[in-house]
Formats: C-alpha cells, structure tokens, sequence
C-alpha cells in the first residue's frame, strides 16, 4: 500500500482586495502516493498556481485559505511559519516560473544552490553542486558554478532552478510550468529528470499548459477552470476520452487537432456567474446549467463537475 | 558582453561623466564673476572692500582681466593646479589656508553625522520594510516623515532654542570653550544629533521603499518557498539587495547633506565652512565663495565616484554592463 | 477605470483630508489676504510687542504685525515653490519623453546631460550666483526650476521606455502618427501618475531651498517670504528675546507646506508583489 503524501480537501483561496473579493480557488482536492504523477492542466488564471502556492502556504496576507492540508501524514494547518520552514523545501518543493527572476542576481550559481541545503542541515560534498548540475544536463557544469544568474540564458537559469530544489529531495516536488520557454532537448531532459523523481518514489505535481508533456509521464489528470476542478480521472481516460465539455473544448484547441479555439472568454474571478461557471460558453448548456451550480460527482477513481453527468 | 570589456567601457564612461563634470564646475567658477554685470575687479575681490583706483588698476592686470577669456582661463587653470585659489581680502590671508583651518571641522560633523545616520537609517529601515505592519514600524515610519520634511535648519534651531536656551543642557554656540575632547563634544553633540537624525530618518525611508520592492520580488519568495527561515532571507538576501539603490541615492544626495551641514554649522555657530560661507555671503568675499564652492564640488564628485566604485563591485549587473 | 477608483477612495483618508485642505488654506491666504486679518504688513506699530489682542502674534523688531506677516508671506512663498516646481517638472518630463522615446545617440547625450548635473551641487551655486548678483525673485525661481529636473527626467524616461515597447505605440506608428503626435496623446497620458507625485515632492524641495536661501540672506530683500521671517528673526534679535512666536509661526507654515506636498504626491503611490503566477 503506498503511502500518502499529500491530501488536501476543500481548498478554497479568497483574496480580500479593496476592489472587491476575487474567488480564485474554489473546492479543490486531490491525492498524491508516493511515486504518482498529477497533471493540473487548465487556462492562465484558472487557480492552478493558488492552489500550489496555497499548499505550500506562501501566499500573501491578504489570502483568506479554507480546507484542509496533510503533507505526509501532517495536518499543515496550525503550523507556524518557522515550523513550516521544516516542511518546506524537504517535505514538500516548488519550482516556480519565471526562473531568471527566481534566483537572487546577486549572487553566483554555486552558493544559491547550496544554500537551501545547508539551510537544512544537510550533508555537503566537494562534488554535491556539480553533480546537481550534470542532473539537469550541464555538460560543464564546472564552468556555470562560478557565473551569476545575469550571465546565463533562461533556459540554463531554469535548469539551475531545477537543480536547486530537486537538491533537497523533496518528497513532492509541484512543478509550475517547468518547460516554459524551453527548446525540445531541454524539455526532455526536465521529462528524464522527472522520470527519475517519479522512480525514485517521488509523488509530482505538474502543473503545466503542454498536454504533451502531461501525456508522457503523469498518471493522472485534473482539469481546472475558472478556480475549480472540472474533471479528473486517468490520464488516459481524461486526455483521449474527454467527459466535460470544456475538457473537450480544450483538445480541440490544441494544434494538432485543429487549433479551434473557445468562444468567449473565462469569467472574472469577482463576479463567477450564478450557475455552472462554464455555462456561458458551453455548447451543451441547458437552463439548469444556467441556475445550478454542479457539484464534483466522484466515483471510480473519476470526477467529473457537470449536470450532463450527474 | 565579456566581462572585460563590459568593465572597461564603464570605466571610460564614469570617468567621462566626472571629467566633464569637474569641468562644468571649473568653468562656472571661471565664468561667473567675469561675466556677470558689474566690473569683474569688484566681482573677484568682493565688494565692501576698499581699494584706490589705483590698486584696483594694479590688481586688474595682475589678474590679468585685460587679457583675452582664453588666456585668462589658461592662467586659471594654472593657479588652480598650483592650488592657488586667490586671496581674502576680508580675511588677509590666501583663501587656501583659510578653507585648510576650517575644512577639518566640517568633516567632523558630517563624517560623524553621516556614519551614525547610515547605520541606524539603514539598519531601521530594513526592520521596517521587512515588518512594515507593526505598531513600531508605523511609528517609525511616520517619525521619519516628520523630520526629513523639516528643514535641516528649522529642526536645528529648534533643538537649540529648546535644549540651549530654554533646558540649558547644551551651549549656545562654538566648537569649544577648551581645546581638549571633552569640550568639543559636548559642543559638537546638538549639531551631530540633528544632522544625524536628519540623515538616519531620510536613510530610514528610502531603505525601507527599497526593502519593501525587493520583497515584492520573486526571489525572495522562492527562497521561501525552498524552506530558508525569514530572517535569513531578508539578512542575505533582500537587505543587501535594497542596499545597493540606498547607496546610490545617498550619493546623489550627497551635495543636499553637505549643504545641510552648512545651515547646521550657521545656527549653532560653528567654525567651519559653513559660518565661513556665511560671514562671506554677508561681506561678498567672492575669493573665498569660489573657493569654498570648488571644494565642496570636489567633495561631492569623490562620494558620486565612491558609490560608483561600491556598485561595481557588488552588483555583478553593473559590471555586464546592464543597470 | 480601476485605478481612479482606488485614488477615489484613497482621497477620503483623514490625513490626506487635512493635507489637502492646508494646501487650500495656504492658497487662500495667498490670493486674499486681506480677509484673514485686518493689519498688512507693511504698517508700523510699535516694535518688539507680546502677543496680545490687536497683535496675536506680537510685532516684530519693525513694528509689523507678525500674524499679518505670516499670512501675506504666504503668497511668495508659494509662487516660488510652484513655480519652480512647475518649471523644473516641464523640463524634466520634456526631457524624458525626449530621451525615452528615440534610443540612442539623442538618448545618451541628454542621460550624459542629466547625470552631470545631478553631480552638480545645486545650493552651493545658488549661494554663489545669489551673492554675485543682485537677489532678485525671477532670478531665484529661474534657477531653482533649473536644478531639480533631474529625478524627473529620469523617472519620466523609465515609463516611457516601459510604455512605448508597449503594442499600441507600435501600431499608432505603422499607421503613420508622427511622433510628436504619439508623444503628446498616447504617452503624456500614462506618464501622470510618475509626474504628480515627482510634482509635489520638486515643490516640496523648492519651498526648502526657498527658506534656505532666505536665511542666508539671499533671498529678494523687498519680497516676504516664511523663510525670510525666520531669516529676520534670527538676526535681529528675536531669537535672543525668546520670542518664539515670531520664528515658530513661519516655521510651521513651512514644515506644514512640505507635509502636506509629500502626502499629497503620496496618493499616486502604487505598491505591488510581483507573483509567481500570473
């Protein structure tokens, strides 16, 4: 029986903004075992990103967190800051977007990647950081130790990122958009190092936009709109045989099967319509689509949020 | 850009910018007096001054004033190199000694002033940007606000007038009644303590909005999201970071403190260049005006240069050739 | 319109209330003053009075009613901050705008220019100028607009820069705008919220340069100005006497002018965490 790393149940994130309240996560679960894949697939502004800044508690103050949050068997709810530090990092790593503006410039490559291991007291060899580079597929890594975050390109900054966090081991590792702006070669050497995560008992949580990265290693897949969780099963059962009208939508969209793009536009997070949130939009959508809000009706290993399922 | 030549070509246009800044400056010493309305004898030697037409005449051509601009800017740049600033006549002595007998002073107060100024502003500024909802950090917020938009010298004849004249803790006036340490600080603690609190609140300020956007950045974040404790991040991280723009808008500023300390030293009467300025500005010594004015230009290019120096050795940024 | 929501709601604030209507009261004083006291303030009464009922404020070592002398001062003391003040932000956004939108050799000249002066210290040669020449008002806020360009310019060319990258400039430009058009109706709009705060706080600084220079003495000796009472007070004997009421009112109305033009440059003020997401 594999174990639990992370569990989380009726998460919902509201920011308190002058403007108004913005609603950007609302009723989001998941499971993650040890050596499991989730892909959270959805548009920019979809909650993806809250959702894994909200697990790892470093929103800002004015974020208003409901739900509950268990990283390995530990209900993270009442820690502290300085106890969360602890979960941080070993317990639980992020790799955030936007890589060149991730690493502090002032300093060079080396002592950023050491820092957070020795922060947390681990163990350091003569070779730890250039192994840690070779992992992410610096050929030399000898020569990029000693340059600063300005010297190098995005892409070597996001291996760098890489290189960082996976340094802890961490035992989930939430991965945002890790092949952005990446070439083909680098996006699979971050699938191979995935791979290795996943091998190695790691539980992944990849949040991503490329359907084709998600296909190739995640075992399961969460679609998200507008702040929920719209389906989720299988890979396979959610990327080849779509359930939710807005899951299918998105396939179209892509490319290779004929780049049809979604009427309309996602909703504004401070005023969700009454009803299914999709339902603006949904070529399916019925009057009670309009005055209902469905709920995620689970089953099987499957969820699916939509009065056509119910 | 390699690094090399990133560095040199900054060099090159550092050394442009205060080339031709100490330039502006000498020339604007040069040109004033001769161009403006009046006769440029007068202008050079100050009015109030008594002198025969006849002196004045001997005076015009030893200066050489009938010579044509380029020839007498040559003879300028000549004396000035033979630090030969021109003479007092109010005063009676090479206006170079008399800048050397009061310099010393003035850098005491502003050397001191400016140090302990930089380390409480600094330092409380990065308290307070990292913590900027506390009750403390609104108080010293808005104390800070309070006192740098007080006029160095209001404030300063307010602490005279209060802790002087009425309280009676402190002399009136003087740098001191015996020449020994002890007196000279007593005298010199009012002046040090409003100069201080002028320069640690502005240094407060400006520290803690350059903390406040470092936080903001991602950086930060992400080192928090890697599990490094808040006040390691904002030690080595953000503080260090926020500094480097503090260094350089203290740089800037550093013209406005050096005028600053000049009111200061006028309200409490102290020796050094700024009653000098003083007693000058009243009398019309022009002599000891340009001089005083190249010294204080001097001064201020050596702090932008400094800064300068810090930044390229800290931001390796800088050094790429990218600000 | 988000943005003139929030400044909106940010205007109720009480201080900014108070701010705002001290500005308006100096103003007021400045345009009518006859209204707020009944002395001018070139009438002699006898010297050197205690405030009481006719004088308020006590008269100085002239024999003008200090009260009415606050009041009428308020007037050149306030043309000189806004003027100045409005002067150097005219050049300032001028130069930026300039400077943000051709790269290049135009830019680098006018950032070489603006760094130069920056260097220059600026109350060191308005002492110098000022002890040359005649004081004279026109002179003073010539030269005062003439040095706190700077921080302007450069703020201005750093949003230009920003903005002009930006699509629709690049698109006015291939439909055929010229760039004076462009510069005038598309980016003087986005550039305010940098300017009015840079505005107040360049009033700000002059109206301390203002009261610096007066109290050295260099200042019009025919114009009142806060700066010039204190100046007065200083050196003819009020300081000595511990009349306090006679340096202290001026000293307010300054420190109040500056209060309250920080505060008010403060509304624009925008504070955002870059997030991790979008």
């Amino acid at each position: 029986m594999k174990k639990d790393l992370l569990q989380v149940s009726g998460l919902e994130v509201r920011f308190i903004l002058n403007e108004g309240i913005v609603y950007a996560l609302s009723d989001f679960s998941c499971t993650l075992y040890e050596g499991m894949t989730l892909a959270v697939i959805g548009e920019s502004g979809c909650g993806k990103s809250v959702a894994a800044h909200a697990i790892m508690k470093i929103l800002p103050i004015n974020a208003d967190i409901q739900g509950e949050i268990k990283i390995c068997g530990r209900n993270i709810n009442g820690l502290s800051d300085n106890e969360m530090n602890n979960v941080r990092g070993v317990d639980i790593g992020i790799l955030f977007q936007s890589p060149d503006r991730s690493l502090n410039p002032l300093y060079r490559i080396k002592r950023q990647i050491l820092e957070p291991i020795k922060s947390h007291n681990r163990l350091i060899t003569k070779d730890t950081v250039k192994n840690l580079l070779r992992d992410v597929g610096f050929n030399d890594p000898g020569e990029v130790i000693n340059k600063y975050p300005c010297q190098c390109s995005g892409g070597m900054n996001q291996r760098i990122l890489l290189a960082e966090v996976v340094g802890l081991v961490p035992r989930i590792l939430i991965a945002d958009e890790p092949t952005k702006g990446l070439d083909k070669d680098r996006v699979s050497d971050v699938s191979v190092l995935l791979n290795k995560m996943k091998s190695d008992n790691r539980g992944i949580l990849l949040i991503t936009h490329d359907i084709i990265l998600a296909r190739s290693i995640s075992d399961l897949a969460m679609i998200m709109y507008a702040g929920e969780v719209v389906e989720y099963g299988t890979c396979s059962e959610v990327l080849n045989s779509p359930s939710h009208p807005y899951t299918k939508a998105l396939l179209m969209s892509m490319p290779e099967n004929g780049f049809v793009p979604i009427d309309g536009m996602s909703p504004a997070l401070t005023k969700l319509p009454v009803g299914c949130r999709f339902s603006p939009r949904c070529q399916y959508a019925t009057g009670l689509c309009h005055e209902k809000h469905p709920n995620l009706n689970t089953g099987n290993g499957k969820g699916i949020r939509c009065h056509k399922f119910c | 850009m390699p690094e090399q030549t990133a560095l040199l070509s900054w060099i090159i246009r550092k050394a442009i910018r205060y080339l031709i800044s100490g330039f502006i400056v000498l020339v604007i010493v040069f040109l004033v007096p001769r161009l403006m309305p009046g006769d440029p004898v007068r202008n050079l030697v100050g009015e109030d001054v008594w002198l025969s037409p006849a002196t004045l005449q001997a005076l015009r051509s030893e200066m050489g004033l009938d010579l044509p601009l380029n020839e007498q800017f040559i003879h300028y740049l000549l004396d000035l190199f033979s630090l030969n600033l021109g003479y007092s006549y109010h005063l009676n002595g090479p206006v170079l000694n008399i800048l050397l007998g009061r310099i010393p002073w003035t850098l005491l107060l502003i050397g001191t002033s400016i140090l302990a100024g930089a380390c409480f502003g600094v330092i409380a500024g990065a308290l307070t940007g990292w913590n900027p909802e506390r009750w403390w950090a609104r108080t010293l917020t808005g104390s800070s606000l309070l006192i740098s938009s007080i006029p160095p010298y209001i404030l300063g004849l307010a602490f005279l007038a209060c802790f002087s004249f009425y309280l009676h803790l402190f002399p009136i006036k003087g740098l001191y009644d015996t020449p020994d340490i002890f007196s000279i600080i007593y005298h010199l603690t009012l002046p040090v303590l409003v100069l201080t609190l002028f320069y640690a609140s502005r240094n407060l300020l400006i520290m803690r909005g350059s903390v406040i956007s470092e936080r903001g950045l991602l950086y930060p974040q992400c080192a928090r999201a890697l599990g490094i404790p808040r006040q390691i991040i904002l030690k080595r991280h953000v503080a260090k970071n926020a500094l480097l723009p503090v260094l350089t808008l203290i740089a800037l500023d550093f013209g406005f403190l050096f005028s600053g300390a000049l009111f200061i030293e006028i309200v409490f009467s102290l020796q050094g260049m700024g009653s000098l300025i003083y007693d000058a500005i009243l009398l019309r010594d022009i002599p000891v005006l340009t001089g005083s004015f190249l010294v204080i230009s001097v001064f201020v290019i050596l702090a932008n240069l400094s800064v300068d120096l810090i930044s390229v050795l800290i931001d390796p940024r800088v050094r790429m050739g990218r600000e | 319109m988000n943005q003139r929501e929030n400044i909106t709601k940010k205007i109720k604030e009480p201080v900014l209330i108070i701010a705002i209507s001290i500005l308006l009261c100096f103003l007021l004083w400045s345009l009518v003053p006859q209204f707020f006291t009944s002395c001018d303030d070139h009438t002699r009464y006898k010297p050197y009075l205690y405030p009481s009922f006719l004088h308020p404020l006590g008269t100085d070592d002239i024999g003008h009613d200090i009260l009415s002398l606050v009041i009428y001062s308020a007037r050149i003391s306030l043309i000189i901050a806004f003027t100045a003040g409005g002067l150097s932000i005219i050049i300032g956004v001028s130069i930026g705008i300039i400077s943000g939108f051709f790269p290049g050799i135009i830019d680098d000249i006018l950032m070489g220019l603006t760094d130069i002066v920056l260097i220059i210290p600026k109350i060191p040669v308005i002492i110098l100028l000022a002890a040359i020449t005649r004081p004279d008002l026109m002179l003073l806020i010539l030269v005062l607009g003439l040095f706190y360009w700077e921080t302007t310019a450069r703020v201005v060319r750093s949003r230009v820069m920003q903005v002009s990258g930006a699509g629709y400039i690049q698109s006015a430009r291939c439909l055929g705008f010229s760039s004076g058009w462009i510069m005038i109706h598309e980016i003087l709009p986005v550039i305010y919220p940098v300017v009015l705060p840079k505005l107040m706080l360049v009033v700000a600084g002059a109206s301390i340069s203002e009261a610096s220079l007066s109290f050295l003495g260099l200042s019009d000796p025919t114009m009142n100005s806060w700066g010039k009472m204190i100046a007065d007070a200083f050196t003819h004997g009020g300081f000595i006497r511990g009349m306090w009421w006679w340096y202290t009112p001026p000293a307010l109305c300054i420190v109040l002018m500056i209060l309250s033009c920080v505060r008010i440059g403060m509304i624009w003020e925008q504070t955002g965490t870059e997030t991790a997401f979008e």
